[in-house]
């Protein structure tokens, strides 16, 4: 899943960068690893505990009870076993319904895939039909809708306000060519930094979540109770997809937003890894970077007319919303269905 | 606003002495059909003399592109290198045109009918006028970008030049094709109006080269 994220979404930070000679590759991928390395190091444990509590209450991480129950019966090794195969079961759920759905052409999120598959596999084994179940899950679901809403929206806004400051201030101070170049390639630097970081710090938990525990009384029966170990690693599989298998990606990502002129391109990495950290620090949910991707292109767009913007890049985002986890939730909900007898 | 690197002002500090170098091209071009036109048999040496200064001119301004070329190769970005690059070759393209000219002109020993001397004397004129703007214009992309970011009428000004220039062009094929002379003849002056007037096309394409850097970077 880390190394997967890393070929995809951490191609935006550099894409526009690179196919445009701004940056060579190689200095592109550096400088992506060792910010997504310092991302998840640093602020990657935001994200680890919200998706770890909506495992928790969905069934796919074991609960304080059930810990206890566990241990005074003696079974916590049957009991991290099980974690560990439910979690196997829900990247593989989530990954196979970023791949499916890639191969159809179909537009992806893999963060909202990962969140779909816990709440699929939740509708099977928490009761949702109780009334306490549905006081804790739903709000937390509710949270994560929010934030699929906020993101793109919130993207949008940022970027609107950046590129208009840019065109009001910062392009009638620029009074040689040479301070333009030096502005783009000094800009593309610090907002593909940037959003390597964002990247790192919303994206580790996706990968290493459902194997971290944060109830710790001295037993565990998941593989990882470090916070900052457990989104480290994640950032670490993050940084070998980039180093791996990136360039394709990046050069896919980097001519798609080709219209963009060079300033709008850096100021939109901005204003996504902006909103991509403002979501983690106060909503502590991992969100879709291709959508945060997507919002601040169009907020970029809107500075100028509304005529510019393809508000079909719109629809995909809905698409996207839905079928996501949709998909990924039907494929847990069967994989929960189908290891009942073995898992539950 | 920002600090440059001694290298991008090598690179600028070059462009002044390549467009220096076409610049004075193109005056000894002027003053050669200056010299031309004056009286009824041109001192040849005077001529020659000329001539010589036109190939002077233009082999210092070939020096000096390949200079810019060199020093490009390691400053500015790619994509504004390879602009620029197109940029200095167009405006050395004036310089070669002129010593093409005047070559021909003073080796076929061409006499053109005066009929025609005054209007090209004002094709010269204006090509020169057109020539100094794009220099302006060179010097603001280079050196004051948000002004002509904001304000591009100088590349109007010039596209207005060279619509002069076609004018009398037109006009002047016309008159050729009234003349009393054999057909060939017609077509050798009619080649060589086109000649000139050819500078004054390439001066327009260095103006739209720059809008279409303008035009590139706005957001």
């Amino acid at each position: 899943m880390g190394w997967s994220l890393g070929t995809n979404d951490a191609s935006s930070a550099f894409g526009t960068a690179v196919a445009a000679r701004v940056i060579k590759y190689r200095t592109a991928v550096i400088i992506i690893a060792i910010f997504v390395i310092l991302g998840a190091f640093i602020s990657g444990s935001h994200n680890l505990t919200s998706i770890s509590e909506l495992a928790v209450s969905n069934k796919v991480i074991a609960s304080d009870d059930a810990i206890e129950a566990a241990v005074s019966d003696g079974s916590e090794a049957s009991l991290a076993l099980k974690s560990a195969i439910k979690a196997s079961i829900i990247f593989f759920c989530a990954g196979l319904t970023v791949f499916v759905m890639t191969c159809l052409k179909m537009k992806v999120s893999s963060n909202q895939s990962i969140a779909g598959a816990i709440i699929g596999w939740g509708l099977f084994h928490a009761d949702y039909t109780d009334p306490q179940v549905l006081a804790v899950n739903l709000p937390q679901i509710g949270k994560f809708f929010l934030t699929w809403i906020l993101n793109p929206v919130g993207a949008a806004a940022i970027s609107f306000a950046l590129v208009f400051l840019a065109n009001k201030f910062l392009i009638t101070r620029l009074t040689k060519l040479a301070g333009y170049d030096k502005l783009i390639k000094i800009g593309y630097l610090v907002a593909g930094a940037f959003a390597s970081y964002s990247i790192g710090m919303n994206s580790a938990a996706n990968v290493t979540a459902l194997y971290y525990d944060h109830i710790n009384d001295g037993v565990t029966t998941n593989l990882l109770t470090d916070a900052r170990l457990t989104a480290t690693i994640g950032g670490l599989a993050i940084a070998l997809g980039v180093l791996t298998f990136s360039k394709r990606v990046m050069m896919a990502v980097g001519t798609s937003i080709a219209q963009l002129s060079q300033i709008e391109g850096f100021l939109v990495i901005i204003a996504m890894a902006l909103t991509i950290v403002l979501m983690g620090t106060f909503m502590g949910i991992p969100v879709s970077i291709s959508q945060a991707l997507i919002g601040a292109i169009v907020g970029a767009g809107l500075v100028k007319s509304p005529k510019n913007v393809n508000f079909k890049i719109l629809r995909n985002i809905a698409i996207s919303w839905v079928s996501s986890p949709l998909v990924a939730g039907i494929l847990t909900y069967l994989a929960a269905w189908a290891t009942k007898s073995v898992l539950s | 606003m920002f600090i440059f690197s001694t290298k991008n002002q090598k690179v600028l500090g070059c462009f002044t002495d390549h467009q220096n170098d076409v610049r004075g091209c193109f005056e000894k071009f002027e003053e050669f059909f200056r010299l031309l036109f004056s009286e009824d048999s041109p001192d040849r040496n005077a001529l020659q003399s000329l001539k010589t200064a036109i190939d002077n001119y233009e082999e210092a301004a070939d020096f000096e592109l390949r200079h810019i070329v060199d020093l490009l190769s390691q400053s500015f970005l790619p994509a504004t290198r390879s602009e620029l690059i197109s940029l200095v070759v167009s405006t050395d393209e004036v310089a070669n045109h002129c010593q093409e000219i005047a070559r021909q002109v003073y080796l076929e020993k061409i006499e053109i009918p005066k009929v025609l001397n005054a209007d090209i004397l004002e094709i010269i004129s204006i090509t020169k006028r057109q020539l100094d703007l794009m220099y302006s214009a060179v010097d603001k992309l280079l050196n004051e970008y948000n002004v002509i970011f904001r304000d591009r009428k100088i590349l109007d000004d010039i596209r207005g030049e060279e619509s002069k220039v076609d004018n009398i062009e037109h006009m002047l094929h016309k008159r050729i094709f009234e003349l009393d002379i054999t057909l060939c003849e017609k077509v050798y002056y009619r080649t060589l109006l086109g000649d000139i007037c050819q500078i004054s096309d390439i001066i327009e394409d260095i103006s739209d080269q720059i809008q279409v850097m303008l035009v590139e970077r706005e957001t």
